[in-house]
């Protein structure tokens, strides 16, 4: 069998148009729309080149997609305007990346989903989210992805190298799905990323949002990552850039999301919020707050994990044929997860009947 | 710079100030926010010495407030700012970069200068107490510097105030100590092996 769905994921994938694969394979582009249509069966020799073009084994090509995820229901988080092609790029890679953990779910216990959907106020729906992650009411998140890992939410990184797309999400079904770019951005916009984009995911359900929804986003975030609670305790006049530079070590935010949330709450005055942004861009944290403060990038863990565990640990080969995937594929994307120094565990474990299984996404 | 022996160190001096050092840098900061506003508020036309006054009452409660233990402050008219922090005294000035403000005719800011006191000797003449100034600078767009300077001596004939050196007060933000969050979290995630069905391959 040969699938055409598959050619115009890859295609995708790799930011290709086209105009662009047609160019790679000597081909008109209406002839790769023949294939990506299905109306053609190619050659094997073009089987192969379109393989080789966008580094994907041949297998690949032999099944169809088992997930879509349509871009325009994709909620990003990102600087500027995205190009359509950076959007298409992460849709397809998070349907990869949702592929290899439905591949893998036979052979692993599942993390409990706990996330639900809210259509309370931003901040009241943050509070609940600390519930469900299992966190105290007014302490700081040590790891927020480990949190929402646990949660059952499916975070993986984007291998875009670009500054100005921070993070998307979305749901697959009945999945919460989380994909942060592994741009330079710091540690701290990494994880306000992720507290909106859990915010996204909770308040709006897979439709095109409108821009003030960004903006209740980062409320949510907001009270997730800097809860009203011990904002009030911690934060007390007067307020300096430098009082609030030690809080940014214990919550893990940068200065400037303490100063708006800060003025957010109205610990703050409108003129002193004005003042110590300027005292901020005077001393060139607009862009690169002090080294010394830096906050660890968090880096996701459960399909490294499910791995690790896996039947398929030590057998590369095995595994890459397992996901139709070349074992540079697949170790490019496990190596962008986080690596415990613990030794995995081996034991099995009941699964509750709460337990949402990858494997029931089979089609 | 090779010092007299007698003469102590930038690190000695940043040493003797390391109590207030991480609260200089917000008390200025704090205090130019507090007359910037008031001055706004009232919509005052005053000149920079009465601007000046005010950053100094409102950099000095605020240093006062902080309770540091051993640190003793001095009244002194026009909100100046004095203090003593065991065998050092200090004084807050305004100043520019690489200069010390000039005592113009008063004697008490040349004798300060010049390391000169009336008590205590130690018998030898050499002073058993030693001055030092915190030194803001307000440079472009009110960015604040501070520096902690040793006084050499005031040089009537150039009318130029010396320094044996100067020595920058870091922003508190700097030195910080670092984050533990987002490192690698302590317990890894609960998902194990699922037991799977032998086959005849084993």
């Amino acid at each position: 069998m040969f699938s055409g769905k598959r050619v115009r994921q890859a295609r995708e994938l790799r930011r290709l148009t086209q105009i662009d694969l047609a160019r790679l394979l000597g081909k008109s582009q209406a002839a790769i729309t023949h294939v990506e249509r299905g109306f053609k069966e190619p050659s094997a020799d073009l089987i192969s080149a379109i393989a080789q073009h966008t580094h994907l084994p041949v297998a690949f090509f032999t099944t169809d997609p088992p997930v879509s995820v349509p871009v325009e229901i994709l909620l990003f988080r990102s600087r500027a305007a995205m190009t359509r092609r950076d959007a298409l790029a992460a849709a397809r890679y998070a349907e990869i990346i949702f592929e290899m953990g439905m591949n893998l779910a036979p052979y692993v216990t599942q993390l409990p989903l706990r996330l639900e959907k809210s259509s309370k106020s931003p901040s009241e729906a943050a509070i609940q989210a600390r519930k469900w992650l299992g966190l105290s009411a007014d302490e700081p998140i040590q790891h927020l992805v480990n949190s929402m890992e646990r949660a059952g939410i499916l975070v993986f990184p984007i291998p875009v190298e670009q500054d100005d797309i921070d993070a998307f999400s979305t749901w697959i079904d009945s999945f919460p799905v989380v994909g942060l770019c592994a741009g330079r951005n710091s540690g701290d916009r990494k994880r306000w990323s992720a507290a909106h984009e859990l915010g996204h995911l909770v308040l709006h359900f897979n439709r095109p949002i409108r821009s003030d929804e960004h903006k209740e986003a980062d409320m949510f975030a907001g009270e997730l990552l800097l809860p009203e609670k011990a904002m009030r305790r911690e934060i007390v006049a007067p307020v300096t850039l430098s009082s609030l530079a030690a809080l940014k070590p214990r919550w893990g935010v940068s200065i400037q999301a303490l100063i708006y949330r800060s003025h957010e709450l109205g610990i703050i005055a409108d003129r002193q919020y004005r003042y110590l942004f300027e005292q901020v861009s005077i001393r060139g944290w607009r862009t690169r707050e002090p080294s010394n403060l830096d906050i660890a990038i968090e880096k996701p863990r459960a399909l490294r994990k499910i791995v690790e565990v896996s039947p398929f640990a030590n057998n590369p080969a095995r595994l890459a044929a397992e996901l139709r995937l070349t074992v540079e594929n697949v170790k490019e994307i496990l190596d962008s997860y986080d690596v415990m120094a613990s030794p995995p565990s081996h034991g099995t474990r009941d699964i509750s009947s709460k337990v949402v299984r990858f494997e029931q996404m089979k089609r | 710079m090779d010092l007299p022996v007698d003469v102590p160190t930038p690190e000695e001096g940043l040493q003797k100030i390391s109590l207030l050092r991480p609260h200089l840098q917000p008390a200025v900061d704090h205090a130019f926010f507090k007359s910037t506003v008031y001055v706004e508020a009232e919509e005052l036309n005053c000149g920079g010495s009465t601007f000046l006054t005010l950053v100094r009452a409102h950099m000095k409660r605020y240093l006062v407030r902080q309770n540091l233990e051993g640190i003793r402050f001095k009244d002194w008219s026009l909100s100046g700012i004095e203090f003593e922090i065991s065998d050092a005294r200090f004084r807050c000035w305004k100043g520019s970069e690489n200069e010390l403000p000039n005592p113009g005719s008063s004697p008490g800011r040349k004798s300060f200068l010049n390391q000169q006191y009336l008590l205590p000797y130690d018998g030898n003449g050499a002073p058993k107490i030693w001055n030092f100034v915190v030194l803001y600078v307000v440079g472009p767009q009110n960015k604040i510097t501070l520096w902690l300077v040793c006084p050499k001596r005031y040089d009537e004939e150039e009318r130029v105030p010396e320094a044996w050196w100067w020595a920058r007060i870091d922003e508190p933000a700097s030195s910080l100590s670092g984050s533990t969050i987002g490192q690698t979290p302590s317990g890894d995630l609960p998902i194990d092996p699922v037991a799977m069905p032998k086959t005849s391959e084993g």
